[in-house]
């Protein structure tokens, strides 16, 4: 499977992505899984629809974004804890 | 079954799950590959009020590897979109339906094509591509034939695109089979397990008569997959041929159909190649990641076409039939014959004037020499029948799957790579008992091939 190589490709700020999961709430999915198209997982791009943030890890700040077709992986501690307070509200 | 429900998790989630695969060189346009993915199993023609249809939220894609690597160099993806005219009926139709943009049809759907090559370029081929609606009786969709018919759709090319219900064209004895393998015209020889209740031999029954499928079909040009024509015996001229359906890796749902939110890569929920591979080969537990992978990762589940287990369990389920079979099973015999047809390819030199292997790669993929024309006068039993332009060289919509299947897997095929074996007489006779004339729905002589779907009123039970 591949994604659509012509979607677009949204580029996502720190800030969006705190507004939008708060206004979504934190998504919790299995991690791992297989056959996920991996083509189109780092591409920048505009942001123009709906963000998923996934805290996989707390500790380590690990974050999944997922905008359009694409899945961002994001390293940010102070970002995760946001989220996790936000999650606890 | 083919592939209908053949996996724990896609079992129930009937819109993504992929029942079907055809590939085969277009009889009246032997220039062209048509390939037919079927969705959506076990369709009740009465179904209504919310008829069938593709996903929204799923990517369909039919793929071609033609390098023999397992990896797609030509992808067909296809995309749906779902339209209400009027959302205060519950009707599907206000009236009877005589043409694709009829007022009537208040549910209509149309999808995109979007041809994607082995660098990721897309190139779209059309948009806003109607599907027929499904056939619902006499008063709604009066001659339906014709309305579908208007839904064939020219593409850039010359190719030509068909989406929409039909009539589900594969034939199977399920009942028997499901039932330990209960062939009917041979159940005085069931081992029965002490309860001794078949006493004679009994006509098949074709469990899916009746039934209706949603079909994708694609005629395209030989050399659009190929990237030229080239002779049998020539490597290049063989293709490998699948077919996936996936999500995206997020949904969050709102409650409100049509106002989710999808979100982040496509997951590939769904895999098709040759028919019966992961129904009979992969065992229960590896059925969803077999559907999960792309068929370059296919060396994982060789060792289960090498000893399958169904090869086991005919002389046991048949004592005394399949005698050769089970000596060569206890003498742990790899079938190599079967490893060659599911996830290689028939090598030259074991059939004359024939192969159609992709290489070392091991992939399930429906193999299809492109060079081999079609048959004057098609077997149902394809090569095993001496047809070398039948099914495992592509598949055809009159393929008799599943008695090759039994038979390849009894040892009918395990000759051609073990010259001291010698099959038992069964292995040449062994059927659930269909033939193509035990569908009710006639196939057509020409695109998409598959026939017109039951229609509901004069199909109002299974």
């Amino acid at each position: 499977m591949r994604d659509d190589p012509t979607a677009a490709k949204p580029k996502m700020s720190r800030r969006k992505a705190l507004t939008t999961a708060a206004g979504i709430g934190v998504t919790v999915v299995a991690a791992g899984v297989t056959g996920v198209a991996a083509a189109s997982d780092s591409k920048p791009g505009n942001v123009d629809g709906p963000v998923v943030v996934h805290l996989r890890d707390l500790s380590s700040g690990l974050l999944d974004v997922f905008v359009g077709a694409r899945r961002v992986q994001v390293r940010d501690k102070g970002l995760a804890a946001q989220l996790a307070r936000a999650a606890r509200a | 079954m083919s592939s209908h429900r053949e996996a724990p998790e896609i079992s129930k989630d009937p819109v993504a799950d992929s029942t079907d695969l055809y590939a085969f060189v277009t009889p009246d346009h032997p220039d062209t590959v048509t390939m037919i993915a079927n969705y959506l199993p076990f369709q009740l023609p009465a179904g209504g009020p919310n008829f069938f249809e593709f996903g929204d939220d799923v990517l369909y894609e039919i793929h071609v590897d033609n390098n023999g690597d397992g990896r797609p160099d030509v992808s067909f993806q296809f995309r749906f979109e779902t339209q209400v005219r009027n959302e205060n009926t519950f009707l599907y139709n206000t009236g009877p339906v005589t043409s694709l943009d009829s007022q009537n049809l208040n549910r209509r759907q149309f999808y995109s094509v979007t041809r994607v090559d082995s660098r990721g370029r897309a190139e779209t081929l059309a948009r806003k591509v109607p599907v027929p609606p499904c056939n619902i009786g006499p008063l709604s969709t009066p001659n339906y034939h014709d309305l579908a018919y208007k839904a064939i759709c020219a593409l850039p090319g010359n190719r030509k695109v068909f989406a929409g219900q039909r009539s589900d064209r594969f034939f199977v004895d399920l009942g028997a089979i499901f039932d330990l393998g209960n062939l009917r015209p041979f159940q005085q020889l069931h081992e029965q397990f002490g309860l001794n209740i078949f006493k004679a031999p009994a006509k098949a029954v074709n469990s899916l008569n009746g039934i209706n499928v949603h079909s994708i079909a694609l005629q395209v040009p030989i050399s659009d997959l190929t990237g030229g024509r080239y002779k049998y015996n020539d490597k290049r001229a063989t293709i490998g041929v699948w077919t996936s359906a996936s999500r995206q890796q997020v949904q969050v749902r709102s409650g409100d159909y049509g106002r989710e939110t999808n979100a982040g890569p496509h997951v590939q929920v769904s895999r098709l190649g040759n028919p019966l591979f992961n129904e009979v080969i992969v065992p229960m537990a590896k059925k969803d990641l077999f559907n999960s992978l792309p068929p370059y990762e296919d060396k994982r589940f060789a060792g289960f076409v090498e000893n399958p287990e169904l090869a086991n369990l005919l002389p046991v389920l048949y004592p005394g039939v399949f005698n050769n079979l089970d000596a060569a099973n206890k003498a742990k015999t790899k079938r190599a014959d079967l490893v060659a047809i599911l996830l290689t390819g028939i090598p030259a030199g074991i059939i004359d004037g024939f192969q159609n292997t992709t290489g070392s790669t091991q992939a399930d993929m429906l193999r299809l020499n492109t060079a081999i024309p079609p048959a004057k006068s098609p077997n149902i039993f394809g090569l095993l029948g001496g047809d070398v332009a039948g099914f495992p060289n592509g598949r055809r919509v009159t393929d008799d799957v599943v008695s090759i299947a039994l038979r390849a897997v009894a040892g009918a095929t395990l000759a051609l790579v073990d010259k001291g074996f010698k099959p038992d007489d069964a292995a040449a006779a062994v059927t659930d008992g269909l033939t193509p004339g035990d569908v009710k729905a006639p196939f057509l002589n020409s695109f998409p091939f598959l026939g017109v779907p039951y229609d509901g009123f004069n199909n109002p039970s299974a």
